[in-house]
């Protein structure tokens, strides 16, 4: 009986308490899963020196299901935006196209109220060389930038890195500026100029990335670049109120653009930003006519030619060879390495010869070099042309960015013998 | 009411009981505020609960029937805590529900038993107020110096002074140490005035 | 699992990860005992039998019962170990109360045991078991030590007046803790 007892006493406090718990769930529930959602954001806090906590329904963009967030335009590399929850901004979630390595890198960076970054930090950091290493300073230069980034650069060594780095920031704060999530910030003149070069002056750049060092300026120019590969240089100058883009190439030619990208016309500015360049840039004619002497022997003739293009190719000349007439281009385009790539046309803009200085750097990382018959895939160019000339033309498997290269200088001797014919400098 | 003797010296067993609780509760002046809401609530709602059904349960039945009304309570006030605080209780973490295993709720339930009602609300505040002020002390002392913040806000000029295993076990047992050792040393002075 | 997995859990229950000593689970009944260091043993074992017990119970109720109700888990574990803890006591009553002069039900039903059961959850269930079982001989330690501790080394006359008794416990237990800290891994 007393067991009995015992047992029902158990029981019915074991009731009691189950149904209190039971209850008090309905109420506590909701609250509690809130709190652990929350909790499950707190490290985006990390980039948010300022906000408190991410509520329940802080996201408010997924990749993996965009049509549900109602925003629109937003970049891929934009993964995940959440809304902080006391309005204190947004933290993004964002991933990195074109890095060295292939593999794309993550980040989380924050945005203010006010449109301005708060914080960032790489979460997963995929290429060989770490950028954070290289420059304790690149990250903490993105803190305080609106969406124009206008301070922030990239990082020499870990060029593709940064690069990767700021579009992939840059491309979010356009999806939040495009959204009305923030407000848009307002880009200088000079940084309108600076973007512009890629552009106008692609052999400077890499995959749309300027390759280039800032350099002294001097005179009438607020900013200097030197192409890293010797291609030309740009220079922001300043004439009265307003600010222009010269880019030099290493001919010596030079074409001048105003902040909107229309080519201009200003004889003074045009001379001076020749002559600065002409006091640095190096001198590739000894280089290429070396070369010329060894790829054809009976070369004569040699005229060199100077060219208003602005592509990878820094040195240009016609020349005779058994009575017929040829051209060569040089060109300085980057593939894994700087490379050093000789175009020889005929008459009729036809590959002749294609001949690089070094094909492939790395052995250990590209067995290819021993696969590859060298001779063989230099002479496989030979006759095409422009109109002619594959989508697929030279591609290696496994040395894709030596194989873009020798693509990259072929095309652009092709644009520079056009430029020729059309009756171009 | 269970001797307590506050005023001779420390109540030894009772803190020998409850140092678990103080010492896990004391890295943060948050999770010590919690945690002796909790030990409040729970000793006071307990002890009030068994001293009112301890006529009904069979003897044999007592201590299973003490600790799962301790646990229900202890389950009540962790979902609020969870609720309202949850800053605090994930600092607590596990040792929140543990709390239904403690010893000095044993021990002060064990008495709520055979006292009455009054008594036992009694026993309990009293109980309850002494480890909550042994906590928030060594919480004071120990968060300041061991964090460098005071409820989780940084204090700036600690920041390089700051020792930061006093946030750890190592710091529990010590600072508590040397807090019950000043207590001892206080009430010994007392006791030899009062002879 | 490996025996190296094994190994390393048991060896971290026992040491750096000893639930009474570094967690503050369970260390109010570890100090607070006074008896023989063989009934400590005895008293230990048990409980560690009480823990593997428990974990065998309450990891597989937590995981297929207690998924949609969360908020009972504290309760539903309570119930199992009070069952183990009674079912124990009546197959070993004589030598955990006679001879070990202690009320194995009080003694067992602490912070360490319930403490384990809920982070138990966390873990695959050979884990958790193993786990179990190295923490159930880190009590067993702690509660030896502290009787060996007590019957060997502390000399109260050596000890200042103010610190003695619970004062000179606690800084004892910091040391060791201390001393398990660095052994983490």
């Amino acid at each position: 009986m007393d067991f009995v007892k015992s047992a029902l006493s158990l029981i019915l406090v074991v009731a009691v308490f189950t149904g209190a718990m039971f209850g008090l769930n309905f109420y506590t529930g909701p609250l509690v899963e809130a709190n652990q959602a929350g909790n499950a954001l707190a490290p985006l806090l990390a980039v948010m020196p300022e906000g408190s906590a991410f509520g329940a329904d802080a996201l408010v963009y997924d990749a993996s299901d965009a049509a549900a967030s109602g925003l629109t335009d937003v970049a891929a590399t934009v993964l995940k935006i959440y809304r902080e929850a006391n309005g204190a901004g947004y933290a993004v979630q964002c991933s990195t196209e074109g890095n060295y390595s292939g593999e794309p890198m993550s980040l989380t960076f924050g945005v203010d109220a006010e449109g301005k970054i708060c914080g960032i930090q790489v979460d997963t950091y995929t290429d060989s060389i770490d950028v954070r290493t290289k420059d304790a300073d690149f990250l903490p230069s993105f803190v305080g930038q609106d969406s124009t980034l206008a301070d922030v650069g990239l990082v020499a060594g870990c060029t593709f890195s940064s690069s990767s780095i700021r579009n992939s920031v840059l491309a979010a704060m356009e999806s939040l500026t495009a959204n009305g999530l923030v407000s848009a910030g307002v880009k200088t003149p000079a940084q309108l100029l600076t973007e512009l070069i890629p552009t106008v002056a692609p052999g400077m750049a890499q995959e749309g990335n300027l390759k280039a060092t800032a350099i002294d300026a001097s005179g009438s120019a607020e900013q200097a670049f030197q192409a890293d590969n010797g291609t030309g240089f740009a220079y922001i100058l300043k004439d009265g109120d307003n600010e222009y883009l010269a880019v030099v190439n290493a001919m010596g030619m030079c074409a001048l653009y105003d902040v909107d990208g229309n080519a201009v016309s200003n004889d003074a500015l045009a001379r001076e930003a020749a002559a600065m360049a002409a006091g640095t840039q190096k001198d590739f004619t000894s280089a290429a006519e070396t070369k010329l002497s060894r790829m054809y022997e009976n070369a004569a003739d040699v005229t060199p030619l100077t060219l208003d293009t602005f592509g990878t190719v820094v040195y240009a000349a016609s020349f005779t060879n058994e009575g017929e007439t040829y051209y060569l281009f040089y060109s300085r385009s980057v593939g894994f390495d700087q490379m050093d790539v000789y175009v020889v046309l005929d008459a009729n803009g036809a590959i002749a010869k294609v001949d690089a200085k070094q094909l492939f750097f790395e052995t250990d990382y590209f067995p290819v070099d021993d696969t590859v018959d060298q001779p063989a895939y230099k002479a496989g160019f030979n006759g095409m042309t422009a109109d002619s000339f594959p989508a697929d033309a030279g591609v290696i498997a496994g040395a894709t960015m030596t194989s873009n290269a020798v693509r990259l200088a072929i095309s652009d001797a092709f644009a520079a013998f056009g430029q020729i014919q059309n009756g171009g400098k | 009411m269970r001797k307590m003797n506050l005023h001779e010296g420390i109540p030894a067993r009772l803190v020998l009981m409850g140092c678990a609780l103080v010492m896990l509760a004391s890295a943060d002046l948050r999770s010590a505020a919690l945690m002796s809401g909790m030990v409040l609530l729970t000793t006071l709602l307990s002890s009030v609960t068994l001293s009112a059904i301890s006529k009904f349960i069979p003897k044999g039945a007592r201590l299973p029937a003490g600790v799962l009304v301790i646990t229900g309570f202890v389950s009540l006030l962790d979902m609020l805590a969870q609720a309202f605080f949850p800053v605090s209780a994930n600092m607590l973490g596990v040792h929140l529900a543990a709390l239904a295993a403690s010893p000095v709720l044993f021990w002060v339930g064990e008495g709520a038993e055979d006292q009455g009602e009054a008594l036992a609300v009694r026993t309990a505040l009293t109980t309850a107020l002494f480890l909550a002020a042994a906590t928030m002390v060594c919480a004071l002392i120990r968060e300041p110096l061991g964090c460098a913040t005071i409820w989780g806000h940084p204090i700036g000029f600690l920041e390089n002074v700051k020792i930061p295993i006093l946030a750890d076990t190592f710091g529990g047992y010590l600072v508590l140490a040397v807090v019950v050792a000043i207590l001892n040393a206080v009430t010994a002075g007392k006791k030899e005035a009062a002879k | 699992m490996s025996a190296n997995v094994i190994f390393g859990i048991l060896l971290a229950g026992i040491l750096s990860n000893n639930y009474a000593l570094v967690h503050f689970l369970g260390t109010g009944t570890v100090l607070d005992n006074r008896r023989p260091w063989k009934a400590s043993l005895i008293l230990g074992l048990g409980t560690t039998v009480v823990m593997v017990l428990s974990t065998l119970l309450t990891w597989p109720l937590d995981h297929y019962l207690l998924s949609q109700a969360a908020y009972l888990q504290t309760m539903a574990f309570m119930i199992v170990v009070i069952f183990v803890v009674a079912l124990l006591n009546l197959l070993a009553g004589k030598l955990l109360n006679g001879f070990c002069k202690a009320d194995f039900m009080k003694f067992a039903i602490n912070g360490a045991v319930l403490g384990l059961c809920i982070r138990n959850t966390e873990l695959e269930f050979g884990e958790a078991v193993i786990t179990a079982l190295g923490v159930g001989l880190g009590f067993t330690l702690a509660l030896v030590l502290y009787s060996r501790l007590r019957e060997q080394v502390w000399d109260e006359d050596a000890v200042p007046a103010a610190f003695r008794g619970l004062p000179i416990s606690l800084l004892t237990a910091a040391m060791i803790a201390l001393a398990l800290l660095a052994l983490k891994f």
